[in-house]
């Protein structure tokens, strides 16, 4: 062969092995391009799934209820593993037992999850370890004791959430996953790569509760506190804004393990004589009866439909603020055999009993109340006693709310706002009124029936020196399955918080306490421990402003508070002024109110009630009055009583039992 | 033709130069991005510890047991108000 055509013939070759190269390329480019990249992608690129944080739940403070915290979980791959010695150190460092870890080196196992999550940083430590898979995860912590974990719920094992508002917001508290990618090198080190990007998580949206951190917690510890002296199965309280609907404190303490969910909400109890008011109300509407008038109660002992009803104080005559004030089951029966029975259950129905209240709640209850059609003759009398039906302790102080805000029931809320990750305000609580149920001045009128309770009433022992509280308290028989228990009774006291203009409605529910057992005994003396508590809080959800004028108005005149139905504000152009320098906390608060003028040297009568002899009278003295005793021992009470207005170097009289 | 190749070469170092450099930026960055998610975490149960421990809940018994505090009753307080103006 020629050398020039064997040239030819190595070049021709050359050019035809080119010219394959460049054909195969482009088959495997153009062709299979797709189906290699994603066979190289699956080989090369390493995806972890992102969780995405769920939204913070804060209080109306700011204060963070839940929050999701980054944390890993761990994943053993026994074969995977070079140096058992180098795992078994670093697990047992994060606190892994023996047990586990033995089980995690397990070569006869492929994969072994560990059933903790640890700290990201417990994450750092063993990312270099073979074998050892290090996954992110989102972890729940919740701040605050038992009653505000019941609001909120819980999340399950999975992440989804389970019961509570974790459940009933989950729509807004879930963000939306991302992903981490990331290329893998021959060693299965990872490295990012401008080619390959992941998709950021996006949070959930925050929730903000009406709920008051503080207050929860001074309602918590009161209740817990009154169940363990009173050895009572358990207890609630709820306290509601009577002019928004906003719950502010959903307290709660069962000594039963098992219990779940806010029973505030979920659990019904007969009302008792905290019911009597609606009775009022329902008279006063229809003109049926006036606050003035007076009821044979026939010393206490009155049979209707085959049944006695008894009352304590037996007594002759009562007018219907006294029924009242002195909680007569009799005087209260025989005002309500004036209504129909479609009229009482009218009234029930309107303040919202019968019917879940609608707060976003999971799990709430509507209560019971009977249509008319299913009554018995007793009904009506046991329906104005406040039994033959059930009701929630938020039922309770959404009713008596329409009292304190001139007789408008309002759908409760328990969220405040819901804020986006990008910080836009996607919902914000508006107050709606669901009816109204009593005209204003008969909401104010009864809201006077019940500061005369407190002041001179069956709830005498939640008043305060300063400020007049309105109130109702109920002790009704335990009714459990459908039976009374006997010597089991179920305490109650609602509190409208001051009287004059409330704040507050508070409602405090006691399960079965041993001994004392009627709600002013027991139920009331909790509400005054909250209300006490809240007043000195440096945020408790209240108007201190208003409050200081109540305060104010209430020392200015005793009498004046105790007639709250129509409290305008007081005009007066002088700033008032109380002198009690030797009492030991002061508060400054930030108010320029001007209300009723207080005598020029006037003070207030110092609580001296439990103490001895010797400190009282020295008390008063530093108080700047006069004392005279009666008795002897510890000191009973004073007269006039703690709070009273007297102007300086007043004779005080002391009256001590033994 | 050893123009080319060398010219291929360097190209060659360059790219593979730059490739090494990005990746250890791209580490760098990884691991600056894990330090920051264990700070933050470390950060939020710092944050979360301190307002449980700060709470009103928390402090409260203990200011009871270890002070000697107690709530002032209600009659052991004075409201004062701001002196307004005289016309």
């Amino acid at each position: 062969m020629k050398p020039g055509t064997r040239a030819h013939l190595v070049h021709g070759s050359l050019m035809l092995f080119a010219a394959g190269l460049v054909c195969r390329a482009a088959y495997v480019q153009l062709w299979q391009g797709q189906r290699w990249s994603v066979q190289a992608e699956r080989q090369q690129v390493t995806s972890d799934k992102l969780p995405a944080p769920r939204g913070t739940v804060f209080d109306i403070a700011g204060v963070p209820l839940a929050q999701s915290r980054a944390v890993v979980s761990l994943a053993v791959a026994p074969r995977e593993v070079t140096s058992a010695d180098s795992v078994t150190r670093a697990l047992a460092a994060l606190g892994v037992d023996k047990r586990t870890i033995a089980r995690a080196l397990d070569p006869r196992r492929k994969w072994v999850p560990l059933a903790r999550l640890f700290p990201v940083a417990s994450g750092a430590t063993v990312r270099g370890l073979r074998g050892v898979h290090v996954q992110r995860a989102v972890d729940r912590a919740y701040v605050g004791r038992q009653s505000t974990q019941r609001i909120l719920g819980h999340l399950g094992a999975n992440g989804r959430a389970v019961d509570g508002l974790e459940l009933s917001l989950d729509a807004s508290l879930r963000g939306h996953d991302g992903t981490d990618a990331s290329v893998r090198d021959a060693l299965g080190g990872r490295t990012s790569s401008p080619g390959v990007e992941g998709v950021e998580a996006e949070p959930g949206a925050d929730v903000v509760l009406t709920i008051n951190q503080a207050l929860q917690d001074i309602s918590e510890r009161a209740l817990s506190d009154a169940v363990v002296k009173m050895r009572a199965e358990g207890g609630d309280i709820v306290i509601v804004d009577p002019h928004t609907g906003e719950i502010r404190a959903l307290a709660t303490y069962r000594k039963d393990p098992r219990s779940m969910g806010s029973p505030a909400l979920s659990e019904t109890f007969e009302p008792g004589s905290t019911l009597k008011p609606f009775m009022a109300a329902a008279l006063l509407v229809r003109g049926l009866a006036r606050p003035d008038e007076a009821m044979d109660v026939e010393q206490g002992v009155f049979t209707v439909a085959g049944r006695t009803v008894h009352d304590i104080h037996k007594a002759d005559t009562l007018t219907l603020r006294e029924v009242i004030a002195q909680s007569s089951n009799v005087g209260i029966v025989k005002f309500s055999q004036r209504l129909s029975a479609r009229e009482q259950f009218e009234t029930l129905r309107d303040f919202g009993f019968g019917t879940p209240t609608g707060v976003t709640y999971p799990s709430e209850s509507g209560g019971r109340l009977r249509p008319p059609s299913r009554w018995t003759a007793m009904s009506p009398s046991a329906l104005a006693m406040g039994y033959e039906m059930s009701v929630t302790a938020l039922q309770l102080a959404l009713a008596y709310a329409a009292f304190a805000n001139g007789g408008e029931l309002l759908e409760p809320a328990l969220v405040k706002e819901v804020r986006t990750s990008a910080g836009i305000v996607s919902y914000r609580h508006e107050r709606r009124v669901v009816r109204r149920v009593v005209p204003r001045e008969i909401a104010d009128t009864v809201r006077s029936m019940l500061r005369e309770t407190v002041a001179a009433g069956t709830a005498s022992d939640v008043d305060l020196a300063n400020f007049a509280v309105a109130g109702k308290t109920g002790t009704a028989r335990r009714n459990v399955a459908g039976r009374y228990v006997p010597n089991q009774f179920t305490p109650t006291f609602v509190g409208l918080f001051p009287a004059d203009k409330p704040q507050y409605v508070i409602v405090v529910k006691l399960d079965n306490p041993v001994g004392a057992y009627y709600g002013g005994k027991t139920a009331a003396p909790v509400s005054r421990v909250v209300l006490e508590a809240a007043i000195v809080a440096q945020n408790a959800a209240l108007d201190r402003g208003a409050l200081a004028a109540s305060a104010l108005l209430r020392a200015a005149s005793p009498a004046a508070s105790a007639a709250v139905a129509s409290a305008e504000e007081p005009a007066s152009d002088v700033a008032p002024r109380l002198e009690r320098a030797d009492t030991p906390v002061v508060f400054t608060l930030p108010v320029a109110r001007p209300v009723g003028r207080v005598p020029d040297g006037a003070r207030a009568v110092p609580e001296v009630r439990g103490l001895p002899l010797r400190a009282a009278v020295r008390e008063l003295h530093r108080a700047g009055f006069r004392v005279r005793i009666t008795g002897a021992g510890g000191v009973a009470g004073t007269v006039p009583g703690a709070g009273a207005v007297l102007p300086a170097k007043a004779v005080v009289r002391l009256t001590a039992a033994p | 033709m050893a123009i080319v190749l060398v010219t291929f070469v360097l190209i060659s170092v360059a790219v593979v130069w730059r490739r090494t450099a990005g990746i250890a930026r791209a580490r760098e960055l990884r691991e600056l991005s894990q330090r920051r998610t264990v700070l933050v975490a470390e950060r939020e149960r710092l944050t979360a510890e301190i307002l449980e421990a700060s709470s009103r809940g928390h402090l409260a018994p203990l200011a009871e047991r270890k002070l000697n505090m107690h709530l002032p009753r209600d009659s052991g307080y004075v409201i004062l108000t701001r002196p307004v103006a005289r016309r």
